[in-house]
């Protein structure tokens, strides 16, 4: 290991060109810029991870003669600009963007510590985790008495990542009472639309997600631990297959590990596309190769898990958070945050948004500060809301900002912290098709198991497409809310207990626009199902509209030009769909 | 006591080794598959010594045959399930075809139909909804003249609505394959689209 940390030492505190190469780097065109840096030989060049301002990949860092300069933007058709001013030591003034990102708006106001590897290291080089100071933590927790890590951690009021908010240290504490084979699994199924961290964290920096892992088995006496992780994310699987055996190789996993008497063995599963396996339960029975369908609790998985073991079940930011408190200490860790949450949150900042990426932010930061500083706001028209938590979150209305973000706030208003995406949201869209949207997803994601769940969120869409399409009156809105209300009181897990919440959140304040949905107008500017279905000139006679039409809103004549009665049409769309001489238009 | 049993599938018959254990108040019952013949008697004593050492030193998930895993590596090695293949592994693992189709079917990355080349997924995550993903599926689904789900004619390209594939700061996104495509429009997919093999 001494020499895989020297060699860092020399590569990153030469001249050196970095390339952020995590998926939203590659999706904008960063392997041809590096491959073209390469190519040039000026300097040497290295892949890093996200530094997390995704709106402005890809980024070039250059740091030469102790120079540190940062460019955005950098594509295949102006690398050859970069490539021309690095050789005659000037700034490309286009794309510049700072010497250090703390100068950047979008940094000010972050605290980056999880993240603080990601876009600075070489998330295949053990050497720079080392030498960021790396494995600190778990050198640090090895010298202590498994007991005695609990209880650190306990202290540190670590509450989980995944959503919900669960003490870390508590989960920790029923696991370590148990005896015999016990499983250690880090959910990284990350199904939330609109939240990306987990994978950013995997991608970006491994090393720090299985130290928090090796930290966790040493504290709660696992031995073997599973990350479940998403099919959807090739890199990340790729990155930490790479740094699983990095550390296999560098006595970190497998037997005694670091000299101790520590023996943890891990491995990565990978998921196989259904979002109610982020749901603890539903992940155990996908990894023992069943449908990830939730189970009623108790038994918890810390008594009756993975092949009925005592299971633990941590979120990968939790795992992250882990090490990071090792390394800095209990105390300095809980200076950070509000009384009841401690620590840094992990968020993504997605939709209308100026600038969007990952941001790390401490707990208790109000949520305009989040949005509207860091973010920019949106890049065209008014803010409207922010969506929170995914689809099991709720929506927060521009007025009501100002609030910190904890999980006990964000709960109070009917949203919910979720595993950290932040969608935001302006005036062109409509908050019913949001609602329905989200629901449309929730009701696909249905596993089927419990009733309520399966046949509520199926009933409940149904009407919200009804009102979406100016269908109905103003008491199917209370019909609404009482079915959302029983799905929520009556599901099994979480996915059916947290689905009507966005339909709730929206009907709670921005009743308005569900009223002007069903008096025919468009409150945003987006939307397009309002339209009518109208049959034209092409119109043959041939009937098949009238005898589909569910509602019989179509009459005419046979041979001639049929018509569609407004009044009764509940633009199912059903005659769009069996019309075989695209004769009827949407407008 | 490992016990050898034979079982009727559609007139076919096959052979297996039975043998449950108890653990505390748990039973476990283990099943092997041995063939369609029946084995010799020395060959069988054999088998079943195996068997056993097989149950005592194995850990309980390498016994319980896993269904995904299985699925997925037809899947990675044929780009869909063949209905063959689900009946073989029935068989194979011991475990009725109507639960191998229940999983199957569950979870969004199995498919049952042949697929093209390119799978095109086309995000509908919430940023990208929010960008206005499904335009860009409209317009997906009127270029390739094909509707989401399925392949174009010549099994070149095959087009899906997924959700969220994680690249939501740089929404619309879409991912062909195992490559990740971001803040797209119309002309900018028209030339990614016609830029594929």
């Amino acid at each position: 290991m001494r020499n895989l940390l020297k060699e860092a030492e020399k590569e990153l505190n030469g001249d050196i060109i970095t390339v952020g190469l995590a998926t939203c780097g590659m999706s904008a065109g960063g392997l041809p810029v590096y491959e073209k840096l390469e190519k040039a030989g000026i300097l040497p060049v290295e892949k890093v991870g996200c530094i997390g301002m995704c709106y402005a990949e890809p980024i070039v860092t250059v740091i030469k003669n102790r120079k540190k300069s940062i460019y955005g933007g950098i594509n295949e058709n102006n690398v050859n600009d970069l490539i021309e001013c690095i050789k005659e030591d000037k700034v490309m003034k286009k794309n510049f963007l700072c010497n250090d990102i703390s100068e950047l708006e979008f940094y000010k106001k972050q605290k980056r510590l999880v993240m603080r590897n990601s876009g600075e290291i070489n998330p295949l080089k053990l050497g720079h985790y080392l030498y960021q100071g790396g494995l600190e933590g778990l050198k640090k927790a090895l010298a202590m008495e498994p007991a005695k890590v609990v209880e650190a951690i306990k202290k540190s009021g670590l509450r989980g990542r995944g959503g919900a908010g669960f003490p870390t240290g508590m989960k920790w504490e029923f696991i370590a009472k148990r005896t015999g084979k016990k499983y250690l699994i880090c959910n990284g199924d990350e199904g939330d639309p609109g939240a990306f961290m987990n994978r950013t964290v995997m991608e970006s920096d491994p090393f720090a997600l299985i130290e928090g892992m090796v930290i966790a088995a040493h504290a709660t006496g696992c031995d073997e631990g599973i990350i479940y992780t998403r099919a959807e994310y090739p890199l990340a699987i790729k990155t930490l297959e790479h740094a699983i055996k990095t550390c296999y190789e560098n006595n970190i996993l497998g037997e005694k590990i670091l000299g101790s008497g520590l023996k943890f063995d891990l491995a990565i599963k990978k998921g196989a596309g259904a979002f109610v396996c982020g749901e603890e339960t539903a992940l155990i029975s996908s990894i023992e190769g069943k449908r990830g369908m939730p189970r009623p609790r108790p038994p918890y998985p810390a008594e009756s898990g993975l092949y009925e073991r005592p299971t633990n079940v941590n979120n990968v930011g939790t795992f992250a958070n882990v090490a990071t408190i090792m390394r800095i200490g209990v105390e300095e860790y809980t200076k950070i945050g509000t009384e009841k949450t401690k620590g840094t949150m992990i968020l993504c900042l997605v939709g209308k948004i100026k600038r969007s990426g990952v941001v790390e932010v401490p707990m208790g930061m109000k949520l305009s500060e989040i949005i509207l500083d860091i973010g920019g706001g949106p890049p065209a028209g008014k803010l409207k809301a922010v969506l929170s938590g995914g689809p099991a979150g709720g929506c927060i209305p521009k007025e009501h900002l100002d609030i910190k973000l904890d999980y006990e706030t964000l709960a109070s208003i009917g949203a919910i912290m979720g595993s950290g995406g932040m969608v935001v949201i302006n005036d062109e869209s409509s908050m019913v098709e949001v609602a329905r949207y989200f629901m449309r997803f929730t009701q696909e994601e249905s596993c089927g198991k419990c009733t309520p769940c399966r046949e509520g969120t199926k009933r409940l869409l149904e009407m919200l497409v009804n009102v979406s399409r100016g269908v109905g009156k103003e008491e199917d809105l209370d019909k609404i809310e009482a079915l959302s209300k029983f799905i929520q009181e009556n599901s099994l897990c979480g996915l059916g207990q947290n689905a009507p919440n966005p339909v709730l959140s929206t009907l709670k304040f921005f009743r308005n626009e569900y009223i002007m949905h069903l008096q025919g107008k468009n409150p945003g500017k987006t939307y397009n199902d309002m339209k009518q279905f109208i049959i034209t000139q092409k119109c043959v006679g041939c009937g098949n509209c009238e005898r589909n039409c569910p509602v019989k809103a179509i009459s005419g004549e046979l041979k001639k030009k049929f018509k569609i009665n407004q009044d009764i049409c509940i633009k199912c769309g059903k005659c769009y769909d069996v019309c075989a001489f695209k004769a009827i238009e949407r407008k | 006591m490992p016990y050898l049993r034979k079982v009727k599938i559609k007139n076919n018959e096959y052979y297996y080794l039975f043998h449950t254990t108890r653990d505390g108040d748990k039973f476990r019952k283990y099943s092997k598959y041995l063939g369609k013949d029946k084995p010799e008697r020395e060959r069988l004593q054999i088998m079943k010594d195996e068997f056993l050492n097989e149950i005592k030193t194995k850990k309980p998930e390498d016994i319980k045959p896993n269904v995904v895993e299985a699925l997925q590596k037809i899947q990675s090695e044929n780009g869909f399930l063949p209905k063959e293949e689900l009946i073989r592994i029935s068989h194979e693992l011991d475990i009725p075809g109507t639960d191998i189709y229940g999983v199957a079917t569950f979870y969004g990355q199995f498919k049952l139909a042949e697929r093209g080349k390119y799978i095109v997924s086309v995000c509908t995550g919430t940023a990208c909804h929010v960008k206005g993903s499904n335009n860009l599926l409209d317009f997906l689904e009127k270029y390739l003249k094909i509707k989401a789900g399925e392949t174009t004619a010549d099994r070149k390209i095959t087009l899906e609505a997924v959700n969220c594939i994680g690249a939501c700061a740089r929404a619309p996104a879409i991912m062909i394959n195992d490559n990740v495509y971001g803040e797209l429009d119309e002309e900018k997919v028209k030339k990614i689209i016609a830029g594929l093999k």
